[in-house]
């Protein structure tokens, strides 16, 4: 039932978004535009090819990479709270984003471009830093605590954060013409991504999300604490190393293609372990579901709200995102 | 950190953005006030430079000049522009890092950007400071420390019109000695602005071409709206804003782009985008846009374009000459 619900609620957001935005395109002519551009079936084409192109070209690319970054960004957050039995991890708590926003907004002030990779120089070179900062992150824990306990793993990203959070205010002070990219990417957006960006994100989000779903008994026996779960047979150190290691390929991942996009992995764990309980098999596969809806929803209201002006949709998530969870909050407490 | 970060952020783009999104030239509208008083309350002759002189600032501030000042500090570079095309360029003696025209302002002492170094200035011992309206939001204290240093400090008054920046550059020439040179400078421009106007009034009315501009580049595409330079030298060229119904500086849906459907795109990031035509081109979904689908996209001088100075000429035939090239072929 709750995989119905959140099945329904994330092709019901992506329906509305496909087919709500500054031209209003019939859901009708949505499906014809996507029958014969994507599967190649030879459906009749009298749709005007101002909509299709705006249908193919520009809103499915952008609603399905909304999609996938939520789905990433949830997924790993649930990861996250779970693997550090903290309510506040979020998956930027490691520096995994403030590492991937280095890369890109170097990338941005440098104006680098490097040759064959064009304008996916950026998204590479993110990842990239990302990773990296992933393992100096871990193998920093690892120096200071060969068990590499809970608390010295959010030390180390705190560290690491603080640093690289420096960084980039550091080439925002120096910044001049390019400034305004530099912001507009670091309050996020999925505008204008295109296919190749959903391209990028895809096989990180398949690797990721499959390592995370094969630990998700894992992650119910380590929330109880990593000893009981060493008791009942987890190998902690392994397991908790590849939970890391995933999440954190899925946030930057996210993060290259998107900016960092705040609140959705957060919010959207505590959300649905509120309506559907802690355990990690369901909660992993339906934060990805309702992470990936909510990011398509507030995405549609971020650019619809004031259209044609658009919004960041990193700010939106938590303009719309935090009042709804302290509704769902105080319905809960009621209840109880 | 994160939370820090986004929250300075979110107030340096809804701040900085609208000032700083057209390259070096930061001289664009964050308020709107066209009708706050400024100008001379003191009587003098027409074309006659006579002190001391009292003027209140776009600030509302008096300034009283006793005699001719012989050391300026211009904290903009439409200032900049002006001074020197009124011949007193050897007078300034402190710039921005923004200013880039004339070549000869590099060798300047720069005072720093649109936050400005104090003491620097201090240093400088200048007989006026020219402040801008736009930059006073950004360093409000900077411009008190100047003025209970006893600086004279004058505010120039924003503008988004040519007629405005006719009145800035005499205003300007009053000021620093100059009320001559600036009443010549303004008639030639209002001339070559006839000129321009004339020759563009000969498009017929089926060929008017709608244009939309592109001041920073996707994925996150800001444009010139109403109220702007850039839309009123659209209407000097005889030629429509396709955002001419939004205010400012919106940043905007690439859907809605393809929905007005432009004849013309214009971009101002050329100097700074690597092929920022060929990436208006090759956009994904772009192609059924009559600027796309008939190569009618350009790129031009943010600079010329943006700086309510002296070569808003040269910015409108710029323009004019990418919106009707015909008219220019033809000569």
């Amino acid at each position: 039932m709750k995989y119905v619900i959140s099945l329904l609620f994330l092709i019901g957001s992506m329906l509305a978004a496909i087919s709500i935005g500054s031209v209003s395109v019939p859901v009708l002519d949505i499906l014809k535009v996507i029958g014969s551009e994507v599967f190649g079936l030879p459906v009749a084409h009298d749709v005007d090819p101002m909509y299709s192109s705006i249908v193919y070209d520009i809103r499915l690319p952008r609603v399905i990479l909304a999609g996938l970054v939520g789905a990433s960004l949830a997924i790993a957050g649930a990861a996250f709270q779970g693997l550090l039995r903290n309510p506040l991890a979020d998956p930027y708590i490691l520096g995994v984003s403030s590492g991937a926003s280095v890369g890109a907004v170097s990338t941005l002030f440098f104006g680098i471009s490097i040759p064959f990779l064009g304008i996916f120089t950026l998204p590479v070179i993110s990842i990239s830093t990302a990773l990296l900062t992933i393992l100096v992150v871990l193998y920093f824990a690892k120096k200071i605590d060969r068990t590499m306990r809970v608390e010295t793993i959010i030390l180390a990203g705190i560290i690491f954060s603080a640093f690289l959070g420096s960084v980039i205010s550091l080439i925002i002070a120096l910044t001049g013409d390019e400034l305004q990219q530099i912001i507009g990417w670091l309050l996020g957006s999925v505008s204008m991504r295109g296919w190749s960006y959903v391209g990028i994100i895809l096989p990180f989000l398949v690797i990721g999300s499959l390592l995370l779903l094969m630990n998700t008994k894992e992650l119910n026996a380590m929330s109880l604490g990593e000893e009981r779960a060493q008791h009942l047979g987890v190998d902690v150190g392994k397991r908790k190393m590849m939970i890391l290691i995933a999440g954190s390929i899925l946030t930057g991942a996210a993060v290259a293609v998107s900016g960092t996009i705040g609140f959705v992995g957060l919010v959207i764990p505590h959300l649905t372990r509120k309506l559907w309980g802690p355990d990690h098999i369901h909660l992993l596969p339906l934060s990805m579901m309702i992470g990936a809806g909510f990011l398509i929803l507030t995405d549609l209201f971020s650019r619809s709200i004031i259209s044609p002006q658009v919004l960041p949709v990193g700010v939106v998530t938590a303009l719309i995102g935090a009042p709804v969870f302290g509704l769902i909050l105080i319905k809960q407490r009621k209840k109880n | 950190m994160k939370k820090f970060l986004q929250v300075v952020v979110l107030i340096l783009l809804l701040g900085f953005l609208i000032a700083c999104s057209n390259g070096e030239g930061t001289e664009e509208p964050v308020t709107e006030n066209e009708t706050e008083t400024e100008g001379n309350t003191a009587g003098e002759e027409e074309g006659e430079d006579t002190y001391p002189v009292t003027y209140t600032d776009a600030a509302g501030n008096d300034l009283t000049l006793e005699e001719e000042p012989e050391r300026i500090v211009s904290l903009i570079p439409s200032n900049t522009e002006i001074i020197f095309a009124l011949e007193q360029g050897e007078k300034i003696v402190g710039v921005t890092d923004n200013d880039t025209y004339p070549e000869e302002v590099t060798d300047l002492e720069s005072v720093g950007s649109m936050e400005f170094n104090v003491e620097l200035i201090l240093s400088l011992d200048p007989d006026v400071v020219l402040g801008h309206e736009t930059g006073v939001n950004f360093a409000q204290e900077a411009f008190e420390q100047l003025e209970s240093a006893d600086v004279n400090v004058f505010i120039v008054k924003d503008t988004t019109t040519v007629e405005g920046t006719y009145e800035t550059i005499e205003t300007i020439g009053e000021i620093i000695g100059a009320t001559e040179e600036s009443e010549q400078l303004v008639a030639d421009m209002q001339a070559e602005f006839e000129e321009i106007e004339e020759m563009t009034a000969t498009v017929p009315e089926e060929d008017r071409k709608s244009v939309f501009y592109e001041i920073a580049p996707a994925p996150d595409i800001f444009t010139a709206g109403n109220n702007t330079l850039l839309d009123e030298l659209l209407q000097f060229v005889h030629a429509d804003n396709a955002a001419g119904d939004q205010e400012g500086w919106p940043g905007i849906d690439p859907e809605a782009i393809i929905e007005l459907n432009p004849d013309v795109i214009i971009t101002t990031y050329g100097d700074y985008v690597d092929k920022a035509k060929e990436q208006v081109l090759e956009r994904d979904g772009f192609a059924e846009v009559e600027a796309v689908r008939n190569e009618r996209v350009y790129d031009v001088d943010a600079d010329t374009t943006t700086r309510p100075g002296p070569r808003l000429v040269e910015g409108a035939w710029e323009i004019a000459e990418s919106v009707y090239p015909e008219l220019f072929d033809e000569e």
